[in-house]
């Protein structure tokens, strides 16, 4: 390269092109073999997640007002090559109102935290919302009381069916896990 | 023409003692590649085997343990002795130029040394390395415009999962040890390159012996193979010092209460970021500030250049000793803030909490120090839950996970704690060690149906172990008959005597009713032998059964518990499910049942392995306080 530069570009010695060519035919080479890689650890997968739609996850008589009540989802999902039959996909956590009034009386927030991935638990000592890992906590409303976390809890959709054959009323949630680190919440997938 | 001997004592001064740097550096890589390989003969980077295969090496093969833990502890002097490296090239000024390769080489060393450790990590695809990779993944991703994409690029795909592990496992056994071999040897290279400026002849062309040559030669040697030896058994006398190589409960993210920390050469960065406290400082803090760190150590050669070679020196020296310096204060200030309080701080830091006093962030500190050190323990007790369980199972094709959500001792706490804490306590706590904010308003079930327990409440059943705390809507105390029963019980023994075999009745029916709890109806069916289970069993025949049915059959006409295999499994089983069920506490009378049904709430499976969990460990602890 250097000696290409430095000399007169006008007069291109016999030399001179055969180093070109080697240069174009070794980028060549390595395109052939590079582009696919590229694409190998880049590019799109198949996926098949199930639909974000609402599903039962439990009866409205877990939740309590007491204090909330933690409730693995269960799906079918797809890792990589695996297909996976119904099995835990993550763990929500359901807030009751205290009054029962109107709609929206449960709440259901994410327990992945939004700040760096870890686990939101339940701190019954103190009462809050809190990740072990950079001392996040929240309020029983999602919100964030303080810690490092860029956001209040992720709050998924959800609903309550009509009373079923029973009586019991069950609560339907949609099913999303949101990008962290990020001020405003980002579904993602 | 320069005298022989010049050359020579120049080339012993520009090697001084590097050597022995790159020899512990290499000893290291090379006993982490021999026991890396062999472990490469039996590990299965697959996320339902992964851990079982850990597992298998640590437990179950000869000498696994010591081939894994030396891996360990290479792994960990590795680190140690990069940066020992880099230190000595700062101390000794080896990193300007004509050395800025080297400086970068020996950069370059600590950094795939750490990769390797964290790539290595994951592949335990256990707790820790799970809880670890996803916030180290997700820190990654806090880097500017392509942080998603760069995440993505590390996972395989939008969450940690099998291809991650595989990328991992590519990265750490063929990758990164790749890469280090290409440095050691360029930096091998480098060196002897080195030399040559101090115009010293090849051997051939001298024509004199050069016996001191030969000395230097014989003399580094020896040091060399005992700074081998050294590594070595350094790495031998971590194990021996620090215990096995750690391998944690296996990876489930649906497990909320792991307490994650960083691997120990991280702790510093975890601490650091303690003080971002905002999304966008801790961009500045997680990747901008480490960034420029970094790139002022790369750039770091030209510092002598720039300004003068003295002052320049001086400040890249200080430069690398106060980062040195800030690193190890933030390692030991991040171990210090987890460790526990003392019971008077924290009884006074919860006394400040309940009269609603905003705490301190020491305080605060102390509170999550306390929980840390709770669930630690829970952690260790569940990764040697999962040991134990594998050995005495097996590890199912499906991974090791069905062995830990199908066992007693690990779901029984945690559904206790969900599902039963916020009435009922376990030895004064949740199930999992950590105390509610709202006071109890039930019974300790911590050696429900055993004897002891049995014994204590037949001496106060207004005790708040049992049913002390339990209040009617009104504010009264709930499920007192039983209390005025045993009171008429004590008045009726009027003479010593009478108390004394009262005392004997209520002995024995404790036995008898803890023997229900194990084998329900044994008793009933055997003949009065007149030892004590036998007259437990008629005690409670002639005077129990006057409220309590047994098998539904009862003397009188007053309702309570059936008493049929009270406290075992079954018993507590139907409790659970359906507490106001005819057989329990009922849903009418003046005392009905004020435990809502679980059965809805919680699978069959779950009550079982409650009640099962309830069962035994009541069972195990009378068993260790008889032994």
């Amino acid at each position: 390269m250097v000696n290409l530069l430095s000399r007169n570009r006008t007069q291109m010695t016999r030399r001179s092109l055969f180093q070109w060519l080697a240069y174009t035919f070794h980028g060549a080479a390595g395109l052939i073999v590079g582009a696919p890689l590229v694409r190998f650890f880049l590019g799109k997968r198949p996926e098949r997640k199930s639909a974000a739609t609402f599903q039962r996850i439990a009866p409205l008589s877990v939740t309590s007002t007491d204090q909330p009540v933690r409730i693995t989802v269960s799906a079918d999902r797809t890792d990589a090559f695996t297909h996976y039959p119904p099995g835990p996909i993550g763990v929500v956590w359901l807030v009751r109102n205290q009054d029962l009034g109107g709609a929206g009386q449960v709440r259901c927030f994410q327990s992945v935290c939004p700040h760096l991935g870890c686990a939101i638990d339940f701190a019954s000592e103190r009462g809050v919302f809190f990740c072990p890992c950079h001392a996040s906590e929240f309020a029983p409303d999602g919100s964030q009381n303080f810690g490092p976390s860029p956001r209040g809890m992720d709050e998924l959709p959800c609903r309550l069916s009509e009373p079923d054959d029973n009586g019991e009323r069950w609560v339907e949630v949609t099913y999303q896990e949101f990008r962290t680190g990020t001020k405003e919440p980002i579904p993602t997938v | 023409m320069p005298k022989p001997a010049t050359p020579q004592r120049n080339t012993d001064a520009r090697h001084g003692t590097t050597y022995l740097w790159t020899t512990a550096i290499a000893a290291l890589f090379a006993l982490l590649c021999v026991t890396g390989v062999a472990m490469m003969t039996v590990y299965s980077p697959s996320v339902a085997t992964a851990w079982a295969s850990v597992f298998y090496i640590q437990d179950q093969m000869t000498t696994g343990w010591l081939v894994r833990g030396l891996h360990r502890f290479a792994s960990d002097g590795l680190i140690v002795v990069c940066t020992g490296y880099v230190l000595h090239r700062i101390l000794t000024r080896r990193y300007a130029p004509p050395r800025t390769r080297q400086w970068w080489l020996a950069l370059g060393f600590l950094q795939l040394a750490m990769g390797a450790a964290l790539t290595g990590a994951l592949l335990n695809w256990d707790q820790k390395a799970y809880w670890g990779t996803t916030v180290r993944v997700n820190i990654a991703s806090l880097v500017p415009v392509v942080g998603h994409e760069l995440r993505t690029l590390i996972l395989g795909g939008p969450e940690l999962g099998q291809l991650t592990l595989t990328r991992f496992f590519t990265l750490h056994v063929a990758v990164l040890p790749l890469l280090f071999y290409l440095a050691l040897r360029a930096r091998h290279r480098d060196a002897a390159g080195l030399c040559k400026p101090c115009g010293e002849a090849p051997d051939r062309t001298r024509t004199e012996p050069h016996d001191g040559r030969i000395r230097v030669r014989a003399y580094r040697g020896a040091v060399r193979l005992m700074v081998v030896i050294g590594c070595f058994t350094a790495a031998i006398y971590s194990q021996y010092a620090m215990g096995d190589a750690h391998l944690h409960a296996p990876a489930d993210a649906s497990a909320l209460d792991y307490p994650a920390r960083p691997e120990w050469f991280n702790l510093f960065l975890f601490q650091w970021l303690k003080n971002f406290t905002t999304a966008d400082a801790e961009v500045l803090g997680a990747i901008i500030i480490p960034g420029i760190l970094s790139a002022m150590l790369t750039v770091l050669p030209w510092c002598p250049r720039l300004l003068t070679k003295r002052l320049g020196h001086a400040l890249a020296t200080a430069f690398v000793l106060s980062l040195l310096a800030a690193t190890a204060y933030l390692t030991v200030t991040a171990v210090q803030d987890d460790m526990p309080p003392s019971e008077a701080r924290l009884a006074s830091v919860r006394e400040k909490e309940t009269q609603k006093i905003t705490l301190t962030s020491r305080e605060s500190r102390d509170l999550h120090a306390h929980e840390f050190q709770i669930k630690l323990k829970r952690a260790a007790f569940e990764a040697n839950r999962a040991m134990a369980l594998a050995r005495l199972h097996g590890v199912p094709p499906e991974g090791p996970l069905t062995l830990m959500h199908s066992d007693p001792d690990v779901q029984g706490p945690r559904l206790f704690a969900a599902h039963c804490a916020s009435c009922h306590r376990y030895d004064g706590h949740d199930g999992l060690g950590l105390t509610p904010g709202t006071p109890a308003t039930s019974s300790d079930l911590a050696g429900f149906g055993t004897r002891d327990w049995i014994r204590a409440f037949l001496e106060n059943p207004m005790a708040n172990t049992h049913f002390g705390l339990m209040k009617k809507p009104d504010g009264s105390p709930a499920h007192t008959r039983m209390k005025k029963w045993t009171n008429g019980q004590r008045e009726d023994a009027s003479s010593d005597a009478d108390r004394e075999a009262l005392r004997a009745s209520f002995d024995a029916v404790s036995a008898y009713l803890a023997d229900e709890a194990v084998q329900p109806g044994r008793l009933a069916a055997n003949k009065e032998t007149g030892d004590l289970l036998s007259r437990g069993r008629a005690y409670f025949m002639s005077t129990c059964n006057e409220c309590h049915t047994y098998r539904g059959e009862q003397e009188g006409t007053r309702h309570a518990p059936e008493m049929f295999g009270y406290g075992s499994v079954a018993w507590i089983e139907g409790m659970i499910a359906q507490p106001d069920h005819e057989t329990r506490y009922r849903n009418k009378g003046r005392q009905p049942a004020q435990m809502p049904r679980f059965e809805t709430t919680i699978t069959p499976e779950q009550i079982t392995l409650l009640a099962r969990w309830l069962h035994d460990s009541a069972a195990k602890s009378t068993s260790t306080a008889q032994d």
